[in-house]
């Protein structure tokens, strides 16, 4: 849409053009353009503008961007073309993100253009044009720094959060520890031999015995004898494993002789095959609570005053069950005054799911008289939540002191949820909570019998055993728990994530196709971008995922793990952070890759690896500047190993190491019989690339000092260069190793820069002092200007960190030229030269 | 026997696999703080209203100008429920051009919008802001990090620029508003704006598709059923309003010709010294 100032546009072009008219008349003019200019904007921009001000602020704001912008228009140097782009930025911030803004900006401003300037005035529209050029640059690169900067708010907004549920996880876990330890009830496990592993200080209180007295007696021994036939019989269906669990009321034999009445729950653990492993043995003294229901009958007032004073809750109820008498204690255990139930139902307390049982229970009391009998139940707190307590009632409905049935309730809740922990121990992963191996087959066993199609997804962490070894286990382990509690995130109610063992995950999603599959993983992949706090320190962790679905072919839990654990290893082959689908010709890969790493282990040996020098040329005078060392493997009848296939299998074998060091002294010894044969290479830099590995590695620095000595290098003329992903992995970064390297005067290279996910506010953190920008930067140069934008936005940053820049893959004149725009020094590929080997190298060195 | 309450120590997730309603109203408004969910969600959703972003442009522009309005009347305190993600500017910048000293606590139960906004807020003593559901009127008044900014003796602002559409129950919603109405001070504001269908004659996506899902965690209320959340108080003019013809700036206005097109319902009130009878 044009803006419709016509009448004065005119003038103000004559303004513009004509150098003639008086200094008055043209000032005027000029103002009257700009009004014109401004309201034609205004009007384009207030409807769609995001609407942090006010009408009038954003009047004020455009007449001042039109009046900066009509000076530069006509001039066109690199001044204003400075100025133009600083005026895109400031109108960014005005319009915030309005992509239609900048559409709607342009409009208005090539009109005014092309009607204040004639098509004849070639020269000075093409100024004019230039300047705006500038300015959508200008507002391009502010929007660009303002997502980046947005994303990285709200990133770092979901880490803070996760993090706290993570803390709060953590606490529930000491939580259960503490359980055990601090619990009032007793605690007993032992194995199915009935042997003591474990007693904790509650139980020992309870029954006077250290830990290791108990360990060397009998357990049964410490039973009444008058309950031990009645328990033995219970314990051997525990063991036969006809029931799972039993509760009894016994009688233990204190240390010192006397007897003590105990509320039992005896449970079995199973491990992961489903074996019973250990027996859990929870004992609760219920003597206080005998006493009690002994004081009420006697009705002594003594006694009603340690009623009164107990913890627990000492109720009476009618045969209908409303409340007759309730203890202060109420009010602690279930929140009521004793005088808000009093002659209410006890009935509504209970959830209505519980009630067939309760009456049972009931019934059962009233029907024997005088027996004190023993549950636990759940119990509606005031608040509305649910406690469980365990209650010893006995009816004395027929005592005429009474008239009711006498029952003494304690909270038993974390009793109850310690019991349930226990129980679910066999199918649950210690750690993490999730499901267990166990678990998973089963859940998958089921799924697949029941005809339901499934797809398994198989992740583990890419550098699970770098994290261990070099942050410890409690690292590792907090770095698996982060990743089950991500995985969660990525999945419905119906599926099931489990941890395998070690760092090995998997997830089965039931009723899922292929793409539900790869969203899923697509979800995890996304959940793995934020760090993850491991030792006060940010660590980025990566996963791989192998995916597979069930079908006529794979039905078979067996089939389906094995083929997702291929796809895996194709997902880990392809890179870090990768998915793959298994296909059945992965069987084949799989083997071919196998061979691979067999030939490559001897490779080495048989002198198969060769080191071929890749030149690096300064762009302005096209002076060698250094060498970069490359690695090749011929592979014996199946001809050159591509680069990143060697690497890789390389880095998975742990084989990098010793290849690294002998490409390290071969290449430093080479530099040495060059310089012996008088060629010039005394400024040349020698560049190495060396993986993470080999950075953590043994005593990198005795070697390299070795080389360096043997080789009569200088250790500036050495230069390593380092994967921007390896930089980036904190637990690297963070290693002396680089520091110690730099202090040594070894230069630091960030190899393939850009193409990674390194923001280049990260810049600054790395320890480096070259940059190298991969190809894949390189190779649209010319084609895009926001990609030369991006070049000399890392650049300039570079330059700013004292970094020295190499444009990689540099193939044309055109990328060429564009690199030395973007500021880049130096450059490598193909218009310098290819790869030399050894032999070539003096000839090319004397050519140029 | 029966399932069991859920424990306690079970900690709350941070479902990243759903969509979030502060985070989509960031996508809609172009900010970047959001995740592919909720921009494929805000994607669907603008299929079915093209309007949509206008719709929040509109509502964000009657924030600016409502609490503008009420910084002009003198007001120093805001305290600003269901405050979402600051995608163009927080309610204190703009309260402080008239303002200088202002108070500001903003309040939301979406967790990550909050994690967002302490640390831009840390270093400003007089901003804070908290994590809660508004419908727990009692922690929210009680809380001491606002009653050390809100002095509920001085006339306050209250916002609930919308967000009530996501309480669907009438009473409960009605009873939210009120118990913040009956905490302020007399010549205290509140500014309200809440999503309606109108007479657009728009009607609501299939509740089987995903937009469906999303618009049934909303309650597009009516003209009637959003005036009794004024009772009490006293409408400032030109009352409630479809949002674009609430004091607008100019005829080029944003829908200020279909003001409709706005689907909200907006308008300023304040407590009389005496409770006017409803
Ligand atoms: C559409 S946004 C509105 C944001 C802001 N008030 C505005 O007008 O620009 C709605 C916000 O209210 C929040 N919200 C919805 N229901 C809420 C509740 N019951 N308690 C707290 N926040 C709530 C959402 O998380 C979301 O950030």
């Amino acid at each position: 849409m044009p803006p419709s100032s016509e009448s004065t546009l005119p003038s103000s072009r004559a303004a513009l053009i004509n150098g003639a008219p008086s200094r008055d008349d043209v000032e005027a003019r000029l103002r009257a353009y700009e009004e014109a200019t401004s309201s034609a904007w205004l009007r384009q921009i207030v409807p769609i503008s995001a609407p942090a001000f006010s009408h009038a602020e954003m009047q004020t704001r455009i007449a001042a961007l039109v009046g900066r912008l009509i000076p530069l228009l006509a001039r066109g140097d690199a001044e204003a073309q400075a100025g133009a782009r600083q005026l895109g930025t400031d109108l960014a911030d005005l319009l915030y993100m309005s992509g239609d803004g900048l559409a709607r900006s342009h409009a208005v401003l090539t009109d005014l253009l092309i009607q204040a300037l004639p098509g004849q005035w070639q020269d000075a529209h093409r100024r004019a044009m230039g300047v705006l050029a500038s300015l959508i640059h200008g507002y391009q690169d502010r929007t660009r720094v303002v997502i980046l900067h947005e994303q990285e708010t709200i990133l770092a907004a979901l880490v803070t959060r996760l993090e706290r549920t993570r803390a709060d996880l953590w606490d529930s876990q000491a939580r259960f520890q503490s359980l055990f330890l601090e619990s009032g009830i007793g605690i007993w496990v032992a194995d199915m031999t009935g042997e003591t592993l474990e007693a904790n200080p509650a139980l020992l209180a309870m029954l006077g015995f250290t830990q290791d007295e108990l360990r060397a007696i009998d357990a049964s021994s410490l039973l009444h004898e008058g309950d031990r036939t009645r328990l033995a019989l219970l314990w051997q269906q525990l063991a036969g494993g006809q029931v799972e669990s039993f509760q009894a009321e016994a009688r233990y034999r204190h240390k010192y002789g006397h007897t003590i009445w105990g509320h039992l729950t005896v449970s079995l653990v199973r491990d992961t095959e489903g074996q019973a492993e250990y027996v859990v043995a929870m004992l609760q003294d219920i003597d206080e609570q005998r006493r009690a229901a002994e004081a009420l009958r006697n009705s002594d007032e003594h006694l009603r005053a340690l009623i009164q004073n107990s913890a627990d809750v000492i109720a009476v109820v009618n045969a209908w069950g409303e409340f007759t008498y309730l203890s202060p204690a109420v009010r602690s255990v279930l929140g009521y005054e004793p005088r808000e139930l009093l002659r209410e139902q006890m009935w509504h307390l209970f959830d209505e799911e519980d009630l067939p049982l309760v009456k049972t229970f009931w019934d059962d009391l009233r029907e024997n008289p005088g027996q004190p009998q023993y549950r636990s139940i759940r119990v509606r707190h005031k608040s509305g939540a649910w406690r469980w307590i365990g209650a010893t009632c006995a009816n004395r409905l027929d005592e005429p002191g009474i008239q009711g049935i006498v029952i003494n309730g304690r909270d038993v809740t974390a009793q109850i949820e310690l019991e349930d922990r226990l129980s679910s121990m066999a199918f649950t992963d210690h750690l993490t909570g999730l499901a267990s191996r166990l678990a998973f087959q089963n859940r998958l066993r089921e799924a697949l019998e029941a005809g339901r199609g499934v797809a398994v997804l198989f992740a583990d962490l890419d550098r699970f055993k770098v994290v261990n070894d070099s942050l410890g286990h409690d690292a590792g382990d907090q770095a698996l728990k982060a990743l089950a509690r991500r995985f969660q995130t990525c999945v419905g109610p119906d599926d099931v994530v489990a941890r395998l063992g070690g760092d090995e995950f998997a997830i089965m999603l039931t009723g899922a196709d292929e793409h539900d599959a790869l969203a899923t993983a697509q979800c995890m992949l996304e959940s793995m971008r934020e760090p993850v706090t491991l030792q006060q320190r940010q660590t980025v962790l990566n996963t791989s995922i192998g995916i597979a679905l069930s079908g006529p072919r794979l039905g078979e839990p067996g089939e389906l793990l094995r083929a997702a654990d291929l796809a895996l290893y194709r997902a880990k082959a392809s890179g870090r952070a990768s998915v793959a689908l298994y296909e059945p010709e992965m069987h084949g890969i799989a083997v071919r890759r196998l061979e691979l790493e067999a030939d490559l282990q001897t490779a080495l040996e048989r002198g198969e690896l060769a080191i071929v020098y890749l030149p690096e040329v300064d762009l302005h005078t096209g002076a060698v500047v250094g060498l970069e060392a490359m690695v090749r493997w011929h592979r014996p009848g199946h001809g050159l190993v591509p680069q990143d296939d060697l690497i890789q299998i390389a880095e998975e074998t742990g084989l990098i190491e010793p290849i690294g060091r002998w490409a390290m002294n071969e290449a430093c010894g080479q530099m040495r019989q060059w310089r012996d044969a008088g060629l010039m290479i005394a400024p040349l830099v020698l560049s190495l690339n060396i993986s993470g590995r080999e950075l953590t590695g043994d005593d990198l620095i005795g070697y390299l000092e070795g080389c360096l000595e043997t080789s009569g290098l200088e250790a500036r003329q050495l230069c390593l260069e380092v994967s921007e992903r390896i930089l980036l992995d904190d637990v690297i970064a963070a290693a002396p190793i680089l520091t110690t390297l730099r202090d040594l005067g070894v230069q630091i290279a960030i190899d393939d820069f850009g193409t990674g996910q390194t923001s280049i506010a990260a810049l600054p953190r790395l320890k480096a002092n070259r940059l190298k920008i991969d190809r894949e930067l390189i190779a649209p140069l010319g084609e895009n200007p926001a990609d030369l934008a991006i070049i000399k936005v890392i650049a300039t940053l570079a330059h700013t960190l004292n970094m020295r820049v190499c444009a990689g893959g540099v193939e044309t004149e055109t990328q060429l030229e564009y690199a030395r725009l973007a500021g880049c020094a130096r450059g490598q590929g193909a218009l310098f030269s290819p790869p030399l080997t050894a032999d070539e190298v003096p000839a090319y060195l004397a050519r140029v | 026997m029966h399932s069991r309450p859920r424990p306690a120590w079970a900690a709350a997730d941070i479902p990243l696999n759903r969509p979030s309603l502060a985070r989509m109203y960031d996508y809609y408004l172009g900010g970047n703080h959001n995740f592919e969910v909720d921009r494929r969600a805000a994607e669907e959703a603008i299929a079915f209203y093209p309007d949509i972003p206008n719709m929040m442009r509109a509502n964000r522009a009657f924030l600016r100008r409502t609490v503008e309005y009420a910084a002009r009347q003198g007001i120093d305190q805001f305290l600003d429920l269901g405050s979402g993600i600051p995608t163009v500017g927080h309610v204190h910048e703009i309260v402080r051009r008239v303002q200088p000293g202002a108070r500001v606590v903003y309040v939301d139960f979406d967790p990550i919008t909050i994690a967002h906004s302490a640390p831009l807020l840390a270093g400003d003593p007089r901003t804070v802001a908290i994590e809660e559901d508004i419908r727990n009127s009692a922690a929210i008044l009680t809380h001491p990090e606002v009653r050390a900014r809100l002095d509920f003796a001085r006339p306050i602002a209250v916002l609930f620029l919308l967000v009530l559409h996501s309480i669907l129950d009438d009473a409960e919603a009605l009873r939210t508003v009120r118990a913040y109405k009956q905490a302020m001070a007399p010549g205290s504001y509140l500014l309200l704006s809440h999503a309606t269908l109108g007479d657009t004659g728009l009607e609501l996506p299939p509740p089987d598709t995903s937009v469906g899902r999303l618009a049934s965690l909303m309650h597009f209320r009516s003209y009637d059923a959003i005036t009794p959340y004024f009772e009490g108080l006293t409408l400032e003019e030109p009352g409630l309003v479809a949002l674009p013809r609430w004091h607008p700036e100019g005829l080029d206005d944003l829908f200020y010709d279909e003001p409709d097109r706005a689907m909200a319902f907006g308008g300023v009130a304040k407590k009389p010294a005496v409770p006017a009878r409803g």
